[in-house]
């Protein structure tokens, strides 16, 4: 089933074109990295798949009813405690409060901050509280999740052990866009790869096999070199 | 001695000063002029005991409830959509700044003329005077607030009233609870004047009466009064709520 479809899109902020005639389409279930500089578009790309930024021209049609985003910093509400923050996502979405307690001591547990429920964010570590992030994301059972570079501010250790988390709770049928620049973190949960480049073109590629996925990393390192 | 400890001790001794430099004026000045604060405390206490004087603050509290409640409810909505809805906060512009610029004696009187005397005019020109307070400092905080939570709120569909609730109202609470003394207390001032110039009932009534019958003790009396509403307003009711509010600051591991 195709969740996602692009068709010529446009996208321009602040009188910069940031998109010239993209299309895409994402069927449900994949898994995709976006990979790319910096400034060439990939936070702009996810916004523009969740409707918080609306194209200049042409259309993108998202079938997705529930979108989990983690961004690059945690984005807690600093006046809810860490449960309430994951619980108040959830009310959308029609889960009944015994559901939500139980889901946030799941996620919580889980993620091993089951002693951190009551804490408010200003009161976690820069990952423990990238960690709420992530539960907060899956609590909502997400068909679409995007991530936008959300470890990149966290020591390699604590990023290995956070993507061990994310490969725990994907399925089969959550559809991911992971952006990253750093592609050896993306490209392990990937199917196939988009990359952004500055001057409005793109790629898509395969990764399906090892070789696949080394290739093009050897391709974006060599790129970004030169 | 902790820091709070030392906070009170200021304050009582700015309280001492006050009622020392009281005590010395009324020595001074004439006993038509001005009570001394023990004539006023002992009038104070006769006035407690007689059924009037609840039934005078009872109409006076019902009046400030009403005007307060009315004026924070459209001073907020309005304050938050203004806040969302750049066009309606043009479009209000000079409204605000209308209501803002106009000397509240001439709101009183545009009121008695156009309502007569009693309660509904009182607290109209309550709410005409205060609402635009609570509006500015409600649509100046909503403007101010990070764009990220926003975009988490639409990301994740939050309804109107999730928003309100978990992210204009506790991002906006030190500003709005600053805004809510100023306005409490410019509340509990405008109704006595507007019961002054213009009621049959109620403490600023009790003042006028007061005055026209040349008893200064009676009248600083009611004063007293007046500053005590101020103060359980500002201290039993405000200062818990602004402490709910905002006790997620204080929390530590």
């Amino acid at each position: 089933m195709q969740l996602i479809n692009a068709s010529k899109v446009t996208l321009a902020l602040a009188g910069k074109t940031i998109f010239n005639q993209l299309s895409f389409t994402v069927e449900q279930g994949e898994k995709i990295a976006l990979i790319g500089d910096s400034g060439v578009g990939k936070t702009s790309f996810l916004n523009l798949v969740c409707g918080l930024h609306e194209p200049l021209k042409g259309s993108i049609n998202n079938q997705a009813k529930r979108i989990g985003y983690v961004f690059q910093e945690p984005r807690l509400l600093p006046w809810l405690t860490v449960s309430k923050n994951i619980e108040e996502v959830m009310k959308p979405y029609g889960f009944s409060a015994y559901e939500r307690q139980q889901k946030v001591a799941e996620l919580l547990t889980v993620m091993q901050l089951a002693h951190c429920t009551e804490y408010y964010p200003h009161q976690l570590s820069g990952g423990m509280a990238q960690r709420v992030s992530l539960a907060r994301a899956f609590a909502i059972e997400p068909d679409l999740l995007l991530l936008d570079e959300p470890f990149s501010a966290l020591d390699k250790r604590l990023r290995n052990q956070l993507t061990k988390y994310l490969a725990q709770f994907l399925t089969p049928q959550t559809t991911l866009i992971y952006v990253s620049h750093s592609p050896e973190d993306v490209l392990g949960l990937a199917h196939q790869c988009l990359v952004l480049q500055h001057d409005h073109q793109y790629s898509w590629h395969q990764l399906d096999t090892d070789q696949q996925c080394q290739a093009l990393l050897d391709n974006f390192c060599s790129n970004k070199a030169h | 001695m902790n820091v709070r400890t030392r906070h009170y001790l200021l304050q009582a001794l700015g309280l001492s000063l006050l009622l020392l430099c009281w005590q010395w004026l009324s020595g001074v000045l004439s006993p038509m002029i001005l009570a001394t604060p023990l004539q006023t405390v002992m009038r104070l206490a006769q006035l407690l005991l007689t059924n009037d004087f609840w039934q005078v603050l009872l109409v006076t509290l019902v009046r400030l409830a009403g005007a307060l409640s009315i004026a924070c409810l459209i001073g907020f909505v309005l304050g938050v959509c203004a806040g969302r809805r750049p066009w309606l906060k043009h479009f209000l512009e000079p409204l605000r700044w209308l209501l803002m610029s106009v000397p509240p004696v001439v709101v009183v009187l545009l009121a008695m003329l156009w309502l007569g005397m009693g309660s509904s005019m009182v607290i109209f020109i309550t709410v005409l005077l205060l609402s635009p307070t609570i509006y500015i400092n409600t649509y100046k905080g909503i403007e101010q607030i990070d764009r990220h939570w926003l975009d988490l709120a639409t990301i994740y569909k939050f309804s109107t009233v999730q928003r309100v609730i978990n992210i204009y109202v506790p991002a906006i609470a030190a500003q709005l609870c600053a805004t809510m003394v100023v306005v409490c207390c410019s509340g509990v001032r405008i109704i006595v004047l507007a019961e002054v110039l213009g009621a049959h009932k109620g403490l600023g009534y009790e003042l006028a009466n007061a005055r026209g019958n040349f008893d200064t003790n009676e009248l600083y009396a009611w004063v007293l009064v007046s500053l005590l509403l101020v103060a359980i307003l500002e201290f039993l009711l405000l200062r818990p709520i602004q402490n709910k509010l905002l006790r997620w600051k204080n929390a530590t591991n």
